[in-house]
Order: structure tokens, then C-alpha cells, then sequence
């Protein structure tokens, strides 16, 4: 049975590409058949993030408008196997593409992959309606920020409208240290607000802007404490229980650790 | 049921005409006035009465009204008039007069107060999210959140049967004895009739406080209810 995951915010910036990359090359891992689709267009990333920006030579927009095959546009990941990513364009924008054709385009991946997961824009407008259309369900990402829990709120709502029900929520970038002095959103406030599945916390992790930059997703990297929750993510997309990861004991065993250090130095 | 009628959009307290009103709708206690401009072209006054009415659709749908015009119309007339309200507005019209009938107050109440129950409640299950919007003629109760960028607008009461956070707009346009009721109260703002306010700068209050919000000498006040009673 294939899925089309949507991986949507409302707001920008909040990790939605960087979800997309990690949970398909996580599926990818345990060995599923992935598509990773980028309907950003205009504004391509995906391709950027997974590393493999020097070997797009058809697009998204290409396959749309007939000017290719899909196997002919679908990039073949060689560092993990069963992982391809579609490409965006670059030099066109959101209205290149409409809901049906889509529509259409998941409905042919479906036949090929176990899951395709779809990165959608920023925003409410054309860009997410054509990200939506065709997909199974949703994941929405958001930080604890008062602005991006309020958009993710908003793309809920248009989600339940678009007869997306049951949104799973992954709440990305959280700091611990802030949450437990009160300068940062908790967990419990976000839920109080959003009122839907939590399905992962990724903690903000250095090691995500190295790996965006290189292009290899955290989530083969195990030394990444974010890694380390993306996998956790995509063991429970596939159904496992797995419980969240508990960053205060995390946390106290580093500032024991830290203090050990303190001591060394002075 | 009858409903007493409250449409949306703005009305003024005198016949404040600008060069496109050329009609008006002013609700009052027992229903709906439709102010037509004088010495205006009938065919005019039609137009402007169903674009008038189509704006405000949604808000009227289903209801019953019970209308007056604010001056004679012969039956030809208020039969167009009429038939532009209920067409146009999806609106079952219960009684009509005209100032010349002397329908007074009390035999206007006598004749639908045995409907009055109340009035109509639109009923919203779940959680109201940030830019959803409920408008309704009547009173609206939320089983559930709602939202803060969402927003409710009601000719009615509104009760929150959870937490307030979003924008509340009770007894529009101007009945100012209509309240607000929450299980916790954090709106950004509350306007009840033709008064508005906002929650004070330093609240930081959680758990379930059950509060109602009512108008006392043109103040919006918000005073505990006692559960334990």
C-alpha cells in the first residue's frame, strides 16, 4: 500500500525541506522504495539539501507538461538504495503546475513507491494547494515560536478542510534549555494550541547545518542528536512504537559531563 | 423559530445617508427595519436592495424575518421589495408592515413570541482554528478551542466551552446586552454590540476559569462565575 506524505508548515524556515530529506532517506534506510518530490518551484531546495543539485536534467514541470517520462526525471540517489528524489524547476513558478496534474503525478508514483513523500512551499496560495493535492496524509513541522505555531494552526485548519484529516505534528528545533526557563515554547503549550498527534521533537542541532550545506542528511549520521530523532520519526511513520526521546535525562548526563570538563580546565 | 434579526455590516443610528445608500437595514429588538432613501427611483432602490441582501446572505440564511419599511409602499412594491429579500436572501420573510399599519410593539411580540425560545444557537463542535470564521445570526456555542487568528461573529450570545483565544464579536451590530461566556478567557480581542475591547497587557492566567463578559455602562466586564454553587 503506498502513502503520499505531504511534509507542510504554513511557515517558512521551520524545516519542512530538511523533514522531507531526513524521513525519506530514514524510509529509504530501512529499506522502502522512497520518492522524494519538490513542489517548491521557483524556489528549489530539496535538491540542494540532499546533494544532488549537479544531476537534475529534468524537472518536476517537465514531467507535467509531458516533455519527458517520470523515470526519466526521477534521480536515482546512488548513496542509498531505493531513494529518488523529482526535482523542481527553478525558472518557473507555482503556476506552472495545477492541483489535478498532481493529482495525476502522485497516482503514477504510487505505482512505483512504498512512500512519496511531498516538501511543500511556504505559504497558503497556489504552491501548498498543489502540494496537497493527492496526498494521503499530512505531517505538519513547526518550531516553538508563537508566529510559526500560529501558521501551523492555520495550515491545519486548511488541511481538515481539504479533507486531510489526523495531521501527525513534528515540532523541530526545540531547546531544551530555553523550554525549562521558560524563554522558549514547551511541548505542552504547542499540544495545548495545536491539539494533534505529536509524532517526533528534533532538537536544534549544529550538525543540521553542516549537513544541509553538504548535502547528507543527519539521519544516516549517528552521532547527530537529530539524527537520532528523525529516526525515531520515520520508525513511527512505519508504525513502531517508539518512545520520544526524554532530553532532560539527555541533558543532565551532558552537564554532568560538562562539569567534569570545568573542573579539568580551572 | 424567529429569530430577532441582526445583520451584519454596518448600520448608522440616523438615516445617515451616503450617495450609494440607498438602502439601509437598522436591526431593532423586534426585527428587521429596511430604510429606503427618499425620492429615490424605485428601480434603483431595487438594485441596491439586492446587492444589499446578497452581501449579506450567509449571515441571514434560514432565518425568518419580520421586516418594516420605513415608509408606504403600495403592494406591487412591497411585493417586489419582498421578493428580493427572500430570493436574493434565502430568507423566509413572517410579517411585514409599514409605518402608515400601526402594528404596534407589543402585538408584534405577541405574534412571534411564542417562537421566541431563546433564539437560534449554531452549534460548533471541535476546535476553531486560526482563520476559521463562524458568522451567525443567532447565538453560537464552541464545543471545543477556539483559536487565536480565528474568529466568531454573532448576532447572538457566544459561548466558548473551552479555551477563548481568538477574536469574539457578541450581539452585533448593536444589541449590547448580549454576553460572552468562556471556560478560560485569552482573547486578543472582544467586542460585544458596539463595544470593544481588549484582555489586560499582564494576564498570565491558565487553568479553567470560567468567566462571562457582559456590557455595564458602556465597559466590557468580565466577572468569575462560581462553579461550586
Amino acid at each position: 500500500m503506498s502513502e503520499v506524505i505531504v511534509i507542510t508548515s504554513g511557515k517558512g524556515g521551520v524545516g519542512k525541506t530538511t523533514t522531507t530529506a531526513n524521513i525519506g532517506t530514514g524510509l529509504a534506510l530501512e529499506g522502502k522504495k522512497v520518492a522524494l518530490v519538490d513542489t517548491d518551484i521557483g524556489l528549489r531546495n530539496l535538491d540542494v539539501v540532499m546533494g544532488l543539485e549537479n544531476r537534475i536534467v529534468y524537472d518536476l514541470v517537465d514531467v507535467v507538461e509531458g516533455k519527458c517520462r517520470l523515470k526519466q526525471a526521477l534521480i536515482k540517489d546512488k548513496r542509498y538504495d531505493g531513494l529518488f528524489l523529482l526535482p523542481a524547476a527553478q525558472t518557473k513558478d507555482k503556476n506552472a503546475v495545477t492541483p489535478e496534474q498532481m493529482k495525476k503525478l502522485m497516482d503514477d508514483l504510487k505505482e512505483e513507491f512504498d512512500y512519496i513523500i511531498v516538501d511543500c512551499p511556504a505559504g497558503i496560495e497556489q504552491g501548498f494547494r498543489n502540494a496537497i493535492a493527492g496526498a494521503d496524509k499530512a505531517i505538519v513541522v513547526t518550531t516553538p515560536e508563537m508566529s510559526a505555531v500560529r501558521d501551523a494552526d492555520r495550515i491545519i485548519g486548511l488541511l481538515e478542510a481539504n479533507e486531510i484529516r489526523n495531521p501527525q505534528l513534528v515540532i523541530n528545533r526545540l531547546r531544551v534549555d530555553m523550554a525549562k526557563r521558560g524563554d522558549m515554547m514547551d511541548i505542552p503549550d504547542i499540544l495545548d494550541i495545536l491539539a494533534i498527534h505529536l509524532i517526533g521533537v528534533v532538537v536544534d542541532d549544529e550538525k543540521i547545518v553542516i549537513s544541509t550545506n553538504k548535502g547528507e542528511p543527519a539521519v544516516a549520521d549517528p552521532n547527530s542528536m537529530a539524527g537520532k530523532a528523525y529516526r525515531n520519526i520515520t520508525k513511527r511513520i512505519m508504525g513502531h512504537e517508539i518512545p520520544l526521546i526524554d532530553y532532560e535525562a539527555e541533558g543532565s548526563i551532558f552537564n554532568k559531563i560538562k562539569k567534569l570538563f570545568k573542573r579539568k580546565s580551572s | 423559530m424567529i429569530i430577532i434579526v441582526r445583520p451584519q455590516g454596518l448600520t448608522n443610528t440616523g438615516a445617515d445617508f451616503m450617495e450609494e445608500n440607498l438602502v439601509i437595514f437598522k436591526g431593532t429588538k423586534n426585527g428587521l427595519t429596511v430604510i429606503l432613501k427618499e425620492n429615490t427611483d424605485f428601480l434603483e432602490i431595487k438594485q441596491q436592495l439586492s446587492k444589499k441582501v446578497k452581501e449579506l446572505k450567509g449571515f441571514f440564511a434560514g432565518s425568518k424575518l419580520f421586516i418594516r419599511f420605513n415608509r408606504q409602499l403600495n403592494e406591487t412594491e412591497t411585493k417586489e421589495l419582498l421578493d428580493i429579500i427572500v430570493n436574493d436572501g434565502g430568507v423566509e420573510v413572517l410579517m411585514v408592515s409599514s409605518d402608515e399599519q400601526t402594528v404596534s410593539v407589543s402585538e408584534a411580540i405577541a405574534n412571534v413570541s411564542e417562537h421566541l425560545i431563546g433564539g437560534d444557537t449554531n452549534f460548533y463542535k471541535g476546535t476553531l482554528r486560526s482563520g476559521q470564521s463562524i458568522n451567525f445570526f443567532g447565538n453560537v456555542v464552541i464545543v471545543g478551542d477556539v483559536n487565536a487568528g480565528a474568529e466568531i461573529i454573532a448576532g447572538g450570545n457566544v459561548l466558548v466551552l473551552g479555551i477563548l483565544r481568538g477574536m469574539v464579536h457578541a450581539g452585533v451590530p448593536n444589541n449590547n446586552d448580549a454576553f460572552v461566556f468562556a471556560l478560560n478567557f485569552q482573547p486578543t480581542q472582544l467586542r460585544i454590540g458596539e463595544i470593544i475591547a481588549r484582555s489586560p497587557d499582564n494576564e498570565s492566567i491558565r487553568g479553567l476559569n470560567p468567566e462571562i463578559a457582559t456590557v455595564k455602562d458602556d465597559i466590557i466586564c468580565i466577572n468569575r462565575i462560581n462553579v461550586d454553587k
